[in-house]
């Protein structure tokens, strides 16, 4: 592994943790680059300095997350665990899992199939999630014994296919009572930890894979996570993996800095609020679509107002959040690269995507993406693109995010949850097709420099998602054209819906 | 491995580097990917730019971002496929 020191500022490390706008070339640096004075890393490489950052992320992890305390132990645990730190992942990942179960649907379904034991309701987030460890832990045991098997030759697959099968089962609402309880028992933990299974499925076929428990227990790690595994699987934490105990320094200073870094954010994203929906009482776009909708009237210049909030705003949220959990990780040992790195430095909206939500984006290049890329129209260069980017940025990211509501086909029906996706489905699309002609257009660019490079085309990405912020809707409530119409209002063409 | 494959190689990424601000030196063993110094989407044309220079059928091999993670990692890769398939 070389040596996190040697490696040029550009690395994940390379926190340029101060850095958030465009500045161009010029950096004004809030956080002093302490793990680059050797005199820093040298204590924080001892027992009494690592012991000393551990404390010092505790107590600024505290008041932004109730779970600080399980976390900072768990990767003070990592720390201290040095080669063995794969081994301290399970029980530090299942203690918190006990204190803050995931997915607690089977309950509401088990109260509305009336189930009334106060016993069995308290129980249920835990036998879930018993169930899924025992399922995963037998699917990881199968890939590696049968690899050549129907299921395992293509494990990702006979997971999509199997979610599928379940959806469809669920959907066709013929289970009652206990039956369908336990259907709904498998499911909904299933599509929680779906992606997790699959990078764990996936690292099967690598020489130096982890035996299965480290493999659970990067399952929802305790440093954090979404449905989306920030630090993707074993085989990619293996390789980011802090070696020795200089590289533990730097990676911990790294991962204070970060989360320092993360609080400045949250203050900058408190202040945005403030002055944007207290002060200039800009409503939030929630709210001005809901009203819009309604029928109450907003004027269109409230409602870019905040539109273009709301694309701050979750700027700041994603990397606020990210920060977090990266940080958190890296306190453990695993030098992750940021989730959220100068998004608006970007001139490309390929570029963007890419820095805006790394892990999400390495899900689906990985996923869907590569495979699809490596089979598809190989003959044919640009449609080849563009169909690896459909069945990513579209096709994958439709089904992220249908398997991670489930709890929709529970509500409305596998029909209606469908209907209901149809404005998010139109986003996947819009988003694809942006994505595909940037990466087109980005195979022919040239280096760039100067107003055109540094304002114009970042300013033109920024404002191209800003746009898509419209159709990117993740609930049910609102329909297609409902959307449309606000795009219409929004551009001074209501009258035309 | 011959040289003209690390100078193929080597060009290739050191005129994708400037897009990115990138103006740093690359060694045989850097991450290129590993790093954030080139994205998913770079790793597409360098697939590309492998299958025509040097004939390799990604779809043949269990393909990982990872076997090409740095220019030593890349000609590792292409020789293993030349073994594999018995060529040059």
């Amino acid at each position: 592994m070389a040596s996190i020191t040697a490696v040029p500022e550009r690395e994940a490390g390379a926190d340029r943790s101060v850095e958030f706008l465009p500045i161009g070339r010029g950096r004004i640096r809030f956080i002093p680059p302490l793990e680059t004075y050797p005199r820093v890393v040298a204590f924080a490489a001892t027992g009494y300095g690592r012991s000393a950052l551990l404390l010092l992320f505790g107590l600024l992890l505290a008041p932004a997350n109730p779970l600080w305390l399980p976390i900072t132990m768990g990767a003070a645990a990592c720390a201290y665990a040095g080669s063995y730190r794969r081994w301290v992942l399970l029980p530090a990942t299942l203690g918190l899992l006990c204190l803050a179960p995931q997915g607690t649907m089977p309950a509401r379904i088990a109260a509305a199939e009336g189930v009334t034991s106060a016993l069995l309701l308290a129980l249920l987030p835990y036998l879930t999630l018993a169930a899924i460890f025992a399922l995963s832990a037998a699917a990881i045991a199968g890939a590696l014994r049968f690899p050549r098997s129907l299921i395992f030759r293509r494990p990702i697959l006979s997971l999509h296919v199997l979610v599928v099968g379940l959806l469809l089962f669920a959907g066709a609402d013929i289970l009652h009572g206990a039956a369908r309880l336990l259907l709904w028992f498998f499911l909904v933990p299933l599509c929680g930890y779906f992606w997790f299974l699959s990078y764990a499925l996936r690292d099967q076929r690598a020489s130096d894979r982890w035996p299965v428990l480290p493999q659970l227990g990067i399952f929802h790690p305790f440093w954090g996570s979404t449905s989306t595994p920030f630090g993707k699987g074993a085989a990619y934490l293996r390789r980011v993996e802090a070696a020795n105990a200089q590289e533990l320094a730097v990676t911990q200073l790294k991962g204070l800095k970060l989360l320092i870094w993360a609080y400045f954010l949250k203050a900058l994203s408190a202040g945005f609020a403030e002055v944007i929906h207290g002060y200039l009482q800009v409503p939030t776009f929630g709210d001005a679509f809901a009203q819009q909708i309604a029928g109450l009237s907003v004027p269109p210049l409230i409602c870019w107002a905040a539109l273009i909030s709301r694309f701050f705003e979750d700027l700041l949220s994603m990397a606020i959040g990210g920060h977090v959990i990266v940080a958190s990780a890296r306190m453990a040992g695993f030098r992750l690269l940021r989730n959220t790195y100068k998004p608006l430095a970007a001139r490309t909206i390929a570029e963007f995507w890419n820095r805006y939500y790394f892990y999400f984006k390495e899900l689906l290049v990985e996923f869907y993406y590569y495979p699809t890329f490596l089979r598809c129209f190989k003959r044919h260069r640009r449609l080849r693109m563009l169909f690896a980017t459909f069945a990513a940025a579209g096709a994958g990211n439709a089904f992220f995010h249908f398997i991670r509501d489930v709890d929709y086909v529970d509500r409305m029906g596998l029909a209606g949850a469908l209907v209901g996706y149809q404005t998010y489905l139109f986003y996947c699309v819009l988003l694809s097709v942006g994505i595909g002609l940037s990466q087109l257009r980005q195979t022919r660019r040239r280096a760039e420099r100067g107003f055109r490079a540094t304002v114009a085309a970042p300013a033109s990405v920024a404002a191209f998602y800003c746009m898509l912020l419209v159709f990117n809707d993740e609930g049910r409530q609102y329909s297609l054209a409902d959307h449309f119409r606000f795009l219409f209002h929004l551009l001074g063409a209501g009258q035309w819906m | 491995m011959d040289v003209s494959v690390h100078a193929k190689l080597r060009n290739f990424i050191a005129e994708r580097m400037p897009r990115k601000d990138d103006e740093a030196p690359i060694n045989e063993s850097d991450s290129l990917f590993l790093s954030g110094r080139l994205s998913s989407f770079d790793a597409l044309e360098l697939i590309v730019f492998l299958e025509t220079e040097f004939s390799i059928d990604f779809a043949e091999i269990d393909f990982e971002q990872s076997q090409l993670d740095s220019i030593e990692a890349i000609t590792n890769l292409i020789g293993a496929y030349r073994t594999q398939i018995g060529g040059p």
